[in-house]
């Protein structure tokens, strides 16, 4: 890539458990500041386990994590170090992500501590951090269960900014939440990411949430990318059937029933066992013959890429 | 098509007992359920929605306090009926399934043994055999392939869509006059609760009793009620038929909730419409219209409760404008 | 403090907090307190019952019984206080590292855990004994030794299980070091129920080292011990059944008052057996 300096990407990135479950099977994926970027997928589909090695989380297998040009898959201890200070990642449940017996001011202090930053010149960055989360300065000597599941959504979030990272992997970050308050959250993201110019990854299940804040989408399937693009263009023609599928599957209000809707029959198989071919084919509507034995590979262009032998006519 | 009324909540307050007071969870909730349909009861977290359908199944928690009121079934009474009869109700005439079929079904026994135990309420002069017999043909029913290994199986050897579906087949085989399902996809992955909505849709053609649905998903319950009632801070603030409430609104709470919801195909770029402050306090409620604090067409009048009336045939709104 | 009041809110757990509070005041202001020296000789007034000079009656030499009661618990209690805060740290040290260390380490450390504690604990001591000989020092390492896989285990157990809780992770993505998050995050996670279990165990400690001491492989006379003072006393028992009821009381105080408080600090410190006010 010419603008690796501004990019987080994986190449070819492997992941195998002990146990063999291989959760991520060869994905290359980048993240760029200022972009939102996607990552659909069902469970199983090793959405997850790809966040996570891009914060150091998780140790390849094989493939390479490069960030801003630089190949970190050694990951020596300065190397994780300077990786965890450029990706900062926001985590599920976000209360459970905060250390119970530390006060909210010690936890948003810890990243200062940790990357050896000069405190003075970092606090009242937090400080007005906080503010603009709207929270108050009474929160800093509570206790993490003694704030709402709100208030602790957004010291996770104040926490993760601390080191003015460059890039933030949100995990399900509106799990749970309420309709009324979910647009919150994502205003709120989209409000910090214009003023830090931010790279954003979004992992989630809920198409809408994807749908509607991300600028490129990938599906993933059973530790596969089945298709990614850009978001507008993958959600208004899916060329690969699985993204069909799974656009057609999502609940949305249609009191009058005029949408056909497309069911997936069977279960997503185990992603320790995987099948041949194309990991889709046990359940695809449009299976044939070379699909169970032949794998595809993702192919289009930059706006639009599937991995399918038999993909969907495009709609445009 | 005739609206006849099975279960009829007159006037429903219940109360819990905390620390800090009486929460009063819902407050004068009156709803019809008609027979022989789909209810959807929707609302956000503190809506009251999943206490109302715990007061349905007479499973109210430990730490209820006060209730008054009445839910008729067919004119009598359940929150006058002795427990021990509740009890045998709840497997005959009133039947659940859960948002997490893991923790509702034992882990102990197989399918085979809970789903015989599941009807023995309902078919008491029948065998084991003759009951498993019945189990095999129902979960054939739910869409379950190769009924008799399943039977034989315990629930953590099967998917979370497969034991999901072992649990409708259990509520179907209490042959319920009113079947809850509290967030039945919830937990679910979007393909495989395609399929369950699918399965629940089917099954409304030869199920004679009514559903009541429980959940925060306005898609879901577009996709398969036949009425809805939406709920805020434990009232009923509109009722209507599904095609009625979603066309015509006419609660603002209502309306702010269809204009969260979010839709893909929106422009991206402009922020996400929300709805501003939070839920009131439960425990001291505050007088007038309950979403009066947080209602954008919020005038003098509010500070009076309004009743929920007629606005059209069988359209209700609890709001002044209506 | 909430945690007291919280203890004291049972009748059970205000017997234990007494009785703890007056065995180890008794201990702390022995000196102050006792109306003899616990080694002074009276050997004109043997076995007696008690009286206005001896409170609770003298022994077979004609010591008085209550000061050598009160002395007896400084030994009792700083036994049984030392080897638990000794076994306390040794067991989460070993413990802490059996959970974090690599497989080879996990598995001796447990090895030697089965070891220990596959012997019956007093027969253990008494092997030890054998090997160091008795002695105070002796006594509070072996004791020590004994309830060192307890705690080790229960360690483990704690680190391995908030370990995997999601703030660990969260933290390492923050770029916290294993040590940092070992001492800042796991650390403070796992000390409370193992000082709980620390707390039940002083009255056991209590029980092996007066054993020990009564098989005359404990503390050494003429140090006054509870076990010691039983022995003496057993011997003379058909003259007097006062030395015998004396220590025997002390040593039930003690070990009634400990287990009643580590049972309350226990019930008073789990989230799940609090009920809301």
């Amino acid at each position: 890539m010419t603008d690796s300096v501004q990019t987080i990407e994986v190449e070819e990135l492997r992941i195998t458990f002990s146990g063999g479950v291989q959760a991520v099977a060869g994905i290359s994926l980048a993240l760029k500041i200022g972009e939102t970027v996607g990552l659909v997928g069902e469970s199983g589909s090793g959405k997850t386990t790809l966040a996570k090695a891009l914060v150091g989380l998780n140790r390849p297998t094989s493939g390479k994590v490069k960030l801003e040009g630089r190949d970190l898959t050694s990951l020596t201890r300065a190397d994780r170090l300077w990786l965890r200070r450029r990706v900062q990642m926001i985590f599920q449940d976000p209360l459970s992500s905060l250390s119970p017996r530390m006060k909210i001011a010690s936890l948003l202090a810890e990243p200062i501590k940790i990357h050896g930053l000069d405190r003075h010149e970092r606090w009242p960055k937090v400080l007005d951090l906080l503010a603009r989360l709207g929270l108050s300065k009474a929160q800093l000597e509570k206790y993490p269960h003694q704030i709402s599941g709100g208030q602790a959504r957004r010291v996770a979030i104040a926490r993760a900014l601390v080191t003015d990272p460059s890039f933030l992997i949100a995990d399900e970050p509106t799990a749970g939440l309420d309709v009324s308050v979910q647009g919150e959250l994502l205003n709120l993201l989209a409000d910090l990411q214009k003023r830090h110019s931010l790279g954003i990854l979004i992992v989630s299940h809920n198409l809408n949430v994807i749908g509607r804040v991300t600028d490129r989408v990938a599906i993933m399937y059973l530790g596969k990318i089945l298709e990614e693009g850009v978001t507008r263009t993958v959600f208004r023609s899916p060329r690969h059937p699985y993204t069909h599928a799974l656009l057609s599957a999502n609940p949305v209000i249609d009191p009058e029933h005029k949408r056909e809707k497309l069911v997936l029959s069977g279960e997503i198989p185990s992603p320790s066992n995987p099948p041949s071919g194309c990991r889709f084919h046990t359940r695809c509507l449009k299976v044939q013959d070379r699909c169970r034995v032949e794998e595809p590979v993702l192919t289009g262009t930059e706006g639009q890429r599937y991995a399918c032998h038999f993909p969907l006519e495009s709609a445009a | 098509m005739n609206r006849e009324t099975l279960v009829e909540i007159k006037n429903l307050s219940v109360d819990f007992s905390t620390a800090k007071g009486a929460l009063h969870v819902l407050r004068d909730v009156s709803l019809s359920i008609p027979r022989n349909r789909v209810v959807g009861l929707v609302g956000e977290s503190g809506s009251g929605k999943s206490t109302l359908a715990l007061a349905l199944l007479g499973l109210l928690p430990d730490n209820t306090g006060e209730v008054s009121g009445r839910i008729e079934l067919d004119g009598e009474n359940l929150l006058d009926v002795p427990p021990e009869e509740l009890r045998r109700l709840r497997g005959g005439r009133i039947a659940m399934i859960f948002q997490d079929p893991m923790t509702s079904l034992n882990p102990v026994f197989s399918i085979g043994t809970q789903l015989v135990d599941a009807q023995r309420n309902r078919h008491p002069q029948l065998g084991r055999r003759e009951l498993l017999k019945r189990a095999d043909e129902m979960l054939k029913r739910v869409g379950i392939s190769n009924p008799e290994a399943r039977l034989a199986a315990y629930p953590h050897q099967l998917s979370g869509g497969m034991r999901q579906r072992v649990m409708i087949a259990m509520a179907l085989l209490c042959e319920p006059d009113i079947l809850i399902a509290d967030e039945p996809t919830t937990a679910l992955d979007v393909t495989i609760e395609a399929q369950i909505v699918r399965l629940l849709d089917d099954l409304r053609a030869d199920f004679s009793g009514s559903i009541v649905l429980v959940s925060h998903s306005l898609g879901l319950i577009s996709e398969l009620c036949d009425e809805v009632a939406v709920m805020y801070a434990g009232k009923v603030v509109e009722s209507a038929p599904t095609k009625i409430l979603f066309g015509n609104p006419r609660h603002p709470y209502t309306l702010a909730l269809l204009a969260c919801e979010i839709d893909p195909e929106d422009e991206p770029g402009e922020a996400l419409v929300t709805i501003k402050g939070g839920l009131p306090d439960l425990i001291d409620v505050p007088k007038g219209c309950i979403f009066a604090a947080r209602c954008p067409s919020r005038f003098g009048k509010c500070v009076e409760e309004p009743p929920l009336c007629e606005v059209e045939a069988g359209h209700k709104s609890a709001c002044w404008l209506a | 403090m909430g945690l007291l009041r919280r203890i004291w809110a049972s009748p059970s757990g205000r017997l234990g907090m007494v009785a703890t509070l007056l065995v180890i005041l008794g201990g702390v202001a022995a000196p102050l307190i006792a109306t003899h020296m616990p080694n002074q000789l009276d050997v004109a007034a043997r076995l007696t019952p008690p009286s206005g000079a001896h409170w609770l009656g003298t022994d077979h030499l004609g010591r008085d019984l209550f000061s050598r009661a009160l002395f007896g618990t400084r030994i009792a209690v700083g036994v049984a206080l030392a080897v638990t805060a000794t076994a306390l740290v040794a067991g989460i040290l070993l413990g802490v590292t059996a959970a974090t260390a690599p497989p080879v380490i996990e598995r001796t450390i447990l090895a030697a855990f089965d070891i220990v504690s596959s012997f019956p604990s007093l027969i253990l001591a008494l092997a030890l004994v054998a090997v160091l000989g008795p002695g105070l020092l002796n006594i509070i390492i072996l004791v020590t030794v004994v309830f060192v896989p307890q705690f080790g285990r229960v360690a483990r157990a704690q680190t391995l299980a908030v370990k995997e809780r999601p703030f660990v992770e969260a933290e390492r993505a923050l770029g916290a070091s294993g040590g940092r998050i070992l001492a800042f995050h796991i650390l403070p996670n796992i000390v409370g129920p193992i000082v709980v279990l620390a707390s039940m165990n002083i009255p056991v400690v209590i029980t092996l080292e007066a054993g020990l001491s009564f098989l005359g492989v404990g503390i050494r006379p003429p140090l006054a011990s509870w076990g010691t003072m039983l022995f003496d006393g057993f011997t003379y028992l058909e003259q007097s059944v006062w030395p015998v009821l004396v220590a025997g009381g002390s040593l039930t105080l003690a070990t009634l008052g400990f287990t009643l408080f580590g049972e309350a600090l226990r019930d008073a410190l789990d989230p799940k057996l609090r009920r809301e006010p």
